[in-house]
């Protein structure tokens, strides 16, 4: 309990609380100023409502003892005024009072006091009273303090996800996918919620497409589409591969986030040529092929682990290739489709997506009915509102005609066949820490631009490094990649010695010829090993391998043959001669669905 | 408490069973359940047969731990077949032994 005598120890000075004194009656002023200084209290004074008033802008009290009959303004139009003006400050009013009617009093708090007391004066209730008053005055200020707080750190996040959500806008770049072909729907805000939808045309005419979605929510995991949406296009612009894009989006991420961050993704590259799809998908939910002349619905599962995970040794070169015809259509999605909610807990689900999409009803209403079934799916959900979908239509002519434009805008891409000559030599220091197949694969872009042959001399070039690499010079056992349980010794065995490679070469030689119609690239590459097993040599030239080689012949060396005009091993086995011919008009030639692995 | 642990006789391996949901919520007391062994220790079995729902900070909290078991397996078991899904979407079966 509070007593006149602890609260007499007050210290008076700057920091004591300071109270207006508002009475036109000169006694009762000099009786209350008594008693508020004998407790502490500094003390100012006003003789009426009007007073008052202006004195609350000048003397700052923190609080006000109120009588309520005065000239020129009384007590209650005066508190009114003091309550309007102070606000958030707070300052509590307590009238004291010699009025003692029910009516009177009542007043005092509808007209906005905080407390009254009556004449005569009890010291020890007024201190208490008091005492209380300034209490809840703190409390009060605090509580607005932090209300304000919140405020300023409210408008100043929305003020941080503005510019970020510009930044992210023009990063995002998906002009390409501004086609009457195409349409797709991803929330305004959801550069915040992880999705990711990027389109980009190739040299080559080609569309590419990625479709993402980062773990978690916010811009924590939104981050890494900055260096994914900056990889996507630089390498789209160079011609890149949608596979060679999604590598080296996984290498960054991977060397970028921390464990347990990925991105799931479907890279799609849509030949402006056939209208066939290459996909590399990891992690995504399963794409919908709806066919145009049955309306029948095919899914094609993501084959791959998400990006990010894990660097180059978890990265599956491999692809599937989705034949279209023309009025075909594809659909990516992100998982807030299928597991959208609705009001009872209900996830939207694959099989209703498939309804909406199968089936005979108008194709061209397909997109619009899905995103309203959707809307209507979810009504007053709209919390989870993360879902991205994109609905391409296979149209050859269309590809066609805006593949030409992009040729004509990107320059000539085709380049007359020249004389030309590269080698490149890889010490041990070199081999350990540089990987030469996509920089030999860019230069050949560079010189020579033939895009259409990006994956296959890709694929030469990676097979025969490999072997030079692997076996030559780390002297790996090829039979070791046969059974599962060593397939990962493998790896560990041939990281292990590349770390501890001290010395050893691969020397890779490329010599370009032109032809009649075209050229040939001649691809030469040694290395420092002792040869190879002629045995396994025999098997991959005679074209039967043994089925526990199949591995070896189905990676290696029956593939090289698939796609080399010539391929020569000279003896011991460390040089390989490799030759590969194209044509002026190759836009014939074969999809690439062959060097599926 | 939604994650239980159990020690296999000769110490070499945990189970984490999971029940409930595999969300975000169970990230302190999943961490927890492993972070007292000393790292690249122990192999490890997950046991999701109660877990009723699994979302993608679960696969994260999955691929951290395989991080910190390092060279030794960690192996998820009896999934139900909502579970069972997302981590074949993910292809998590080229991570960790699906059982």
């Amino acid at each position: 309990m509070q007593t006149a005598e602890n609260v007499i120890q007050y210290p008076l000075d700057k920091t004591s609380p300071k109270v207006l004194v508002v009475d036109d009656s000169r006694t009762n002023r000099r009786i209350l100023k008594t008693i508020l200084k004998e407790h502490g209290y500094r003390v100012a004074t006003a003789r009426n409502g009007h007073e008052a008033v202006e004195a609350v802008a000048v003397a700052h009290p923190d609080i006000v003892l109120m009588d309520i009959n005065m000239p020129l303004m009384n007590g209650y139009e005066a508190v009114r005024r003091i309550k309007h003006i102070t606000g958030k400050r707070v300052i509590p009013v307590m009238f004291v009072t010699s009025l003692t009617d029910d009516a009177s009093l009542a007043t005092c708090l509808d007209a906005g006091g905080d407390d009254f007391v009556t004449f005569p004066i009890n010291e020890t209730i007024l201190m208490a009273r008091m005492q209380a008053l300034l209490r809840n005055r703190a409390r009060a200020r605090r509580l607005i303090e932090q209300e304000q707080q919140l405020s300023r750190y409210e408008d100043m996040v929305a003020r941080e996800q503005e510019v970020a959500t510009s930044i992210f806008r023009a990063v995002m770049k998906r002009d390409d996918l501004d086609a009457e072909n195409i349409h797709y729907s991803i929330s305004p805000m959801a550069v915040f919620n992880g999705d990711l939808l990027l389109g980009a045309r190739t040299p080559n005419g080609d569309l590419q497409i990625l479709l993402g979605d980062f773990t978690g929510h916010g811009l924590g995991a939104s981050i890494g589409s900055l260096p994914t949406s900056e990889i996507f296009h630089a390498m789209a612009a160079k011609g890149f591969g949608i596979v060679d894009i999604m590598a080296e989006i996984n290498r960054r991420l991977h060397s970028l986030m921390p464990t347990g961050m990925f991105l799931v993704a479907a890279g799609v590259e849509i030949s402006a040529r056939t209208g066939s799809a290459m996909v590399w998908a990891g992690g995504v939910p399963d794409i919908l092929v709806r066919r145009f002349d049955t309306g029948c619905i095919e899914l094609l599962a993501a084959r791959h682990l998400p990006l990010g995970i894990g660097g180059d040794e978890l990265f599956e070169r491999s692809f599937d290739m989705l034949a279209l015809e023309p009025g075909d259509r594809l659909y990516l999605l992100t998982d807030g489709v299928t597991e959208a909610e609705n009001a009872d807990g209900e996830m939207f689900g694959v099989e209703r997506l498939k309804q909406n999409i199968g089936g005979q009803a108008d194709p061209d209403g397909i997109f619009d009915r899905v995103m309203t079934d959707l809307e209507t799916f979810r009504a007053g959900h709209a919390q989870n509102d993360d879902a991205t979908l994109l609905e391409y239509i296979c149209n050859p002519g269309l590809e066609h005609r805006i593949a030409q434009r992009s040729r004509v805008g990107a320059g000539a891409h085709r380049r007359i066949s020249t004389e030309w000559h590269i080698d490149m030599h890889l010490d041990a220091d070199a081999l350990r820490d540089f990987d030469p197949r996509p920089v030999i694969t860019q230069l050949v872009m560079d010189v020579q631009g033939l895009y259409n042959h990006r994956e296959r001399l890709f694929t030469i070039l990676a097979e025969l490094f490999s072997n030079a690499l692997d076996h030559g010079v780390l002297g790996l056992d090829s039979a070791m990649k046969h059974s599962s349980e060593s397939f990962s010794d493998y790896y560990r065995l041939r990281a292990e010695r590349l770390a501890a490679l001290a010395d050893g070469w691969v020397t890779i030689s490329l010599n370009h010829q032109p032809s009649m119609d075209g050229g040939q690239l001649s691809i030469q590459i040694s290395d420092s090993g002792p040869g190879f097993d002629p045995a396994v040599l025999t098997q991959a030239t005679d074209g039967a391998c043994h089925e526990n080689a199949e591995l070896f012949c189905g990676r290696g060396f029956s593939l090289l043959r698939r796609l080399c005009d010539n391929l020569i091993v000279h003896p011991p086995g460390n040089l390989i001669e490799a030759a590969y011919s194209w044509r002026y008009d190759t836009d014939d030639s074969p999809t690439g669905a062959e060097i599926c692995q | 408490m939604p994650v239980t642990t159990t020690l296999s006789a000769d110490q070499k391996e945990k189970t984490i069973a999971i029940d409930g949901r595999f969300d975000f919520t169970a990230h302190q007391d999943f961490i927890k359940a492993y972070k007292s062994d000393p790292k690249g220790e122990k192999a490890y079995v997950v046991d999701l047969r109660n877990a009723d729902y699994m979302d993608s900070s679960a696969m994260g909290m999955l691929l951290q731990l395989r991080e910190y078991a390092a060279q030794h397996r960690v192996a998820l078991k009896n999934a139900n077949d909502t579970v069972m899904e997302v981590l074949r979407i993910a292809n998590f079966g080229k991570l960790f032994q699906v059982q």
